[in-house]
């Protein structure tokens, strides 16, 4: 008790005092005067590694896109835009040529050569390296570096969709990764990007620093951190405090009053296309092409749109990719929201009285996932379909899609970005895709010949004419191109989010006042 | 006494091992941990030899022994998620949830204490129903729900405190006083009935009879007889605080171990699971059986059997 | 301040047994056009939904019904299985002793070495959410510390001279727990149960925070409570009810459970 009687009055002095907030205050907005141009940008989490190679979920790539550069990027419009690659032309049908931009450094001062390109693509490649980006380029069969500044990639047979696995391949420097391994490079990563590294903190934070040197001009900011707050509520407030200068998915019904609060808001509509996946290859009554329609015509895809998003996002036109991406077929429409129509499909299925049906949904997965659930089953109850919604943690979500133990019914939303282009999502499509939950032959045999088509123009005929097989047979029900809404400090400018989910921060800065 | 001990520590070892074994067979049971590793867009021979490598292709009984065998040496192998071996993972991310957990129970104790006190002292009064209300209070309000709260009036409206992170002593404000609120509460209601029960006995009455001022007697007769309710407390409440700090830690973006297990469990990070087990389990137990010596210091008619 | 509580609880009780009958509108259904109606009180509600209506256009007072019906029946039933697992193990260890009274206990040690939140959320990953799982995992999750009460309690009556005399005379042993063992251990756990009931309330709350509690849409106000935190700047009135009917609710059990004790047995430490 003496002890107690002693160390009690000093604890709680010093408790006291900082629940006052009379402890001298060195937090973010102390810094931020003093710091010209730091740019803080809360999002739902950062790179679980700083090895760009071995974290694919969506919040990494705009952290890893400001230290590290592709090959090419997507330029929004259905075409591929130059970075670490000059030009590119097709030698044959399994041979592509590449010529390198000249004069580009690393940050330590290396210059880009085709062997990093090499080193890069093999690394991924490579199944010890357990990169999750593996499945998008394993056609690649090998890199044959052919000049100073040239390369070649052949692939296994003719292969369409190469263009669009290069657009998330990080190309690292071989020599000075070699050197330190792996476990050295995640400790001090080098990139051609126009950020440095400075610091990662596990479920924390990623800062990194303007390069003098950056092969296409110093960026304006001098500092970005980027911030991961999981919690809606939380980042919303750190906005509120001025803690924050930019957070990225703002939950929509946010909007009006941080417009009312002063912020810029922002609302892109990002590569993917959120559905209900239905299990059509197993017998029941999903597997009746007429019930998938029916539940299409059951669904009033607008009242999400407008109610529930706000506004925000796009009604998905009856395909799983919106007019950005590669392959959208524009003559195609939603399937209208029609109540007596369903009533009749189901009545013509033989399921006049409906049927019960599980729903498996997410939560906090894509923006206001279980309010859209839970909007659905109501609306699909209005026909007799009785939905039992299950919801089903995030980490096992994916392994349940694969193993095909979700559904009949199940949510997801089939990522396009950052190649925005539809043969990502349809390959799933396939009778042999992973996790596969719909086969039609015909189905199979145009997008095999699509990938295999590598005049552009053609590919992207096969490509809507395979988004026309998905909408008839309504192997999914589709929803809407979720948003990405974002809200911004007045003093930030040049900030903007983008469809393939990076960031623009090369131009954007912090004005003073 | 060395005796005891000894048979404290083996028992302290099985409840370890136990506990680890079921950590073992609840991960394994509950899915497969391959799936963290794959993106939707894998191919299922990406699967298998991710499988493979990861020796899940074994009967369990063998992945069972290797997990033993490695976890003696301290390996709990890589987490899955950061690629990184999973035991610097934990302890790296200890300190964080140590300090919360500290500061929040150092709250609790200096809220608790004297509102136990206050009401315990002047049982039936106004000031006592006020103090157990404020005490329940704290029971019966969510974790998430208090600290959007407090978030929202004390960082957003006020301006006092930020909103979260964990960079400065500012910053441990909210969330210690988020986790602090069950403890507090906990640390009231026993003080009070401790508080109550002592001052009917005997040896009070008549230090009051001698005319010592009540505040003496609650000091120097009451409060030391509280003192090992309190301490049992606190020592059980180290479990029911890291419960808190999940979400605690989610809500104010603090990179403790809170976060990094929740996750862990819902993406079948197993390693980590193990590793956070394992430590948690050995906290736990060290914490019992130090408890088990300040109560023989603190009360001499505990005896060793 | 019990008295008050009591009649509390009584009316929550009755609120939720006649949540069919008493309830304006059907908790589930949704009226798109309605949401974030304000409480009939405010400009913009309506008399139709007196205390509003949340994000999807459900009516707030009927689902504050039906959430009572689901939130105490899962604190009942799982409460109601900790008490029964830990109770029959606790008498078994307690009066039989010996080897499995050694492993019972070596096994509540383990189960309380870890966090229950950490506990239930595993058993959770395990079960998959849902109603019955999260009673299951709530009920598996605190056998422990009934467990530990009735052994101690057992330990203690089990020497007093009527229960030697009862076994003398060739009592069975299940009579003799029944019928002597048990009276004697009832108070403080009765105790410990009305504090376990609130417990699990707002451990349901949590689990619906992490999305693993009792699913969607079936109304529960700590689900009410985890879904209303988006809305909490731009419509109070979706987290107000549900928040006020959760904390005056454990408020009220725990008033009752301090008064048990207080009656009971106050030397108690809970």
């Amino acid at each position: 008790m003496r002890l107690l009687q002693r160390v009690f009055p000093r604890v709680a002095a010093i408790a006291v005092l900082a629940a006052l907030g009379l402890v001298p205050a060195t937090g973010p907005q102390a810094q931020a005067q003093t710091t010209a141009q730091r740019l803080v940008i809360g999002i739902g989490s950062i790179p679980n590694t700083p090895d760009p190679h071995l974290d694919s979920t969506a919040n990494a790539l705009p952290a890893y896109a400001t230290i590290f550069e592709k090959l090419i990027e997507s330029d929004g419009r259905g075409g591929f835009r130059p970075v670490l690659a000059r030009a590119w032309r097709l030698v044959d049908t399994t041979t592509w040529e590449f010529t390198l931009q000249s004069g580009v450094r690393f940050h330590n001062g290396q210059s880009l050569e085709p062997g990093d390109v090499k080193f890069s693509i093999e690394r991924v490649l490579n199944p010890a390296t357990r990169s999750p980006w593996l499945g998008r380029i394993s056609a690649i069969d090998r890199v044959e570096v052919t000049g100073p500044s040239t390369f070649r990639i052949i692939t296994r047979g003719p292969f369409a969709p190469l263009l669009q696995g290069l657009t998330v391949v990080d190309i690292l420097p071989a020599a000075y990764f070699q050197e330190r391994g792996p476990a050295g490079f995640a400790t001090a990563p080098v990139g051609t990007g126009p950020f440095t590294f400075v610091e990662w903190l596990r479920q924390d934070r990623m800062v990194v620093r303007a390069h003098d040197g950056y092969w296409r001009g110093r960026p304006r900011v001098d500092e970005i951190v980027f911030r991961a707050i999981p919690e809606d509520a939380t980042r919303v407030a750190g906005l509120e405090t001025g803690e924050l200068d930019v957070a990225v998915l703002v939950p929509p019904e946010q909007v009006e009053r941080l417009r009312g609060r002063g912020l810029q808001l922002g609302t892109v509509n990002l590569g993917q296309g959120m559905v209900i996946n239905l299990r059509s290859n197993v017998p029941g009554p999903v597997a009746d092409r007429k019930v998938r329609q029916a539940l299409n015509y059951a669904v009033d895809k607008e009242a999400i749109f407008r109610s529930i998003l706000r506004g925000h996002g796009r009604v998905l036109n009856g395909q799983v990719v919106g007019p950005d991406a590669v392959g959208h077929n524009p003559v195609l429409r939603p399937y209208p929201y029609d109540v007596a129509r369903a009533r009749r499909l189901l009545a013509e299925a033989g399921f006049a009285g409906g049927f019960e049906v599980t729903f498996h949904g997410t939560i906090g997965r894509y923006t206001k996932d279980k309010e859209i659930e839970e909007l659905i089953v109501g609306q699909l109850a209005e026909v007799g379909v009785r939905a039992r919604l299950e919801i089903v943690e995030g980490g096992v979500y994916i392994q349940r899609h694969i193993a095909r133990q979700l559904g009949p019914l199940w949510t997801w939303a089939w990522q396009y970005f950052p190649a925005m282009d539809a043969d990502l999502p349809l390959n799933f499509f396939t009778c042999a895709g992973v996790g596969n939950f719909f086969c039609s032959r015909d189905f199979d045999e145009v997008l095999q010949q699509s990938r295999q088509t590598m005049d552009a123009q053609r590919r992207q005929q096969l490509l809507q004419r395979a988004a026309l097989i998905v909408r008839e047979e309504a192997a999914v029900l589709f929803l809407v191109q979720t948003p990405g809404i974002y809200a911004v400090q007045q003093r930030v400018r040049g900030f903007a989010w983008r469809p393939d989910y990076l960031m623009d921060l090369h131009r954007a800065e912090v004005v003073r006042r | 006494m060395l005796a005891y001990l000894g048979r404290r520590a083996a028992d302290a070892l099985l409840a370890v091992l136990g506990v680890s074994t079921i950590a073992f067979l609840a991960i394994r049971l509950s899915g497969d941990p391959v799936a963290l590793l794959i993106t939707e867009y894998a191919t299922p021979e990406d699967v298998e030899r991710v499988r493979r490598a990861l020796g899940l292709d074994l009967p369990l009984w063998q992945q069972y022994l290797r997990f033993l065998a490695d976890a003696l040496r301290g390996n709990f192998g890589e987490s899955l998620r950061f690629l990184k071996p999973a035991a610097p993972l934990v302890y790296g991310a200890l300190p964080a949830t140590v300090l919360l957990a500290a500061a929040a129970l150092v709250v609790a104790l200096l809220v608790g204490l004297p509102l136990g006190v206050l009401a315990g002292a002047r049982r039936g009064s106004l000031a006592d129903g006020a103090a157990v209300a404020v005490a329940t209070l704290g029971q019966s309000i969510p974790y998430f729900w208090l600290g959007i709260l407090l978030i929202m009036v004390f960082a957003v409206h006020l301006r006092w405190l930020p909103a979260f992170g964990s960079e400065t002593l500012r910053h441990l404000v909210l969330p210690a006083l988020t986790l602090a609120a069950t403890p507090m509460a906990r640390i009231a209601r026993i003080v009070r009935s401790g508080i109550v029960e002592v001052l009917t006995h005997d040896y009070v009455r008549t230090a009051r009879a001698k005319g010592l001022r009540h505040a003496r007697v609650l000091i120097h007769h009451a409060l030391p007889n509280v003192a090992i309710p309190v301490v049992t407390i606190l020592a059980l409440d180290f479990g029911t605080l890291l419960g808190g700090a999940v979400v605690t830690e989610t809500i104010f973006a603090w990179p403790g171990v809170g976060r990094l297990v929740v996750q862990a469990i819902q993406s079948r990070d197993y390693p980590v699971v193990q590793a956070v087990v394992f430590y948690l389990a050995m906290a736990f137990v060290g914490i019992n059986l130090l408890m088990d010596l300040i109560y023989a210091r603190l009360d001499p008619r505990i005896r060793y059997q | 301040m019990a008295a008050l509580a009591t009649a509390f609880l009584a009316l929550v009780v009755l609120a939720a047994v006649a949540a069919p009958v008493v309830s304006p509108h059907p908790p589930t259904r949704q009226q798109i056009a309605r949401r974030l109606t304000p409480p009939a009180w405010m400009p913009g509600g309506s008399p139709e939904h007196l205390l509003g209506a949340d994000q999807l256009g459900r009516d707030i007072a009927s689902r504050i019904l039906f959430g009572a019906r689901i939130s105490l029946t899962v604190a009942a039933l799982a409460v109601g299985i900790a008490a029964a697992t830990g109770v029959s193990l606790g008498v078994v260890a307690g009066y039989y002793g010996a080897w499995a009274d050694r492993v019972l206990t070596r096994l509540a040690d383990i189960q309380l070495a870890f966090p229950l939140t950490l506990l239930v959320i595993t058993l959770i990953a395990i079960l998959g959410p849902g109603l019955v799982n999260v009673v299951a995992a709530l009920g598996l999750g605190g056998w422990a510390a009934y467990f530990r009460m009735t052994r101690a309690q057992v330990l203690m009556v089990r020497e007093m001279e009527y229960v030697m005399a009862a076994r003398c005379l060739g009592v069975p042993d299940a009579r003799i727990a029944w019928r002597h063992v048990l009276p004697n251990a009832i108070s403080p756990l009765i105790v410990l149960a009305s504090f376990s009931v609130a417990q699990v309330i707002i451990l349901e709350s949590a689990l619906s925070f992490l999305g693993l509690g009792v699913q969607p849409p079936t109304p529960t106000w700590g689900g009410m409570l985890a879904d209303s935190r988006d809305y909490l700047a731009i419509a109070w009135w979706l987290a107000a009810s549900p928040g006020l009917a959760l904390t005056l609710t454990v408020l009220a059990i725990n008033l009752v459970g301090d008064w048990l004790r207080d009656r009971l047995d106050p030397r108690l430490v809970l």
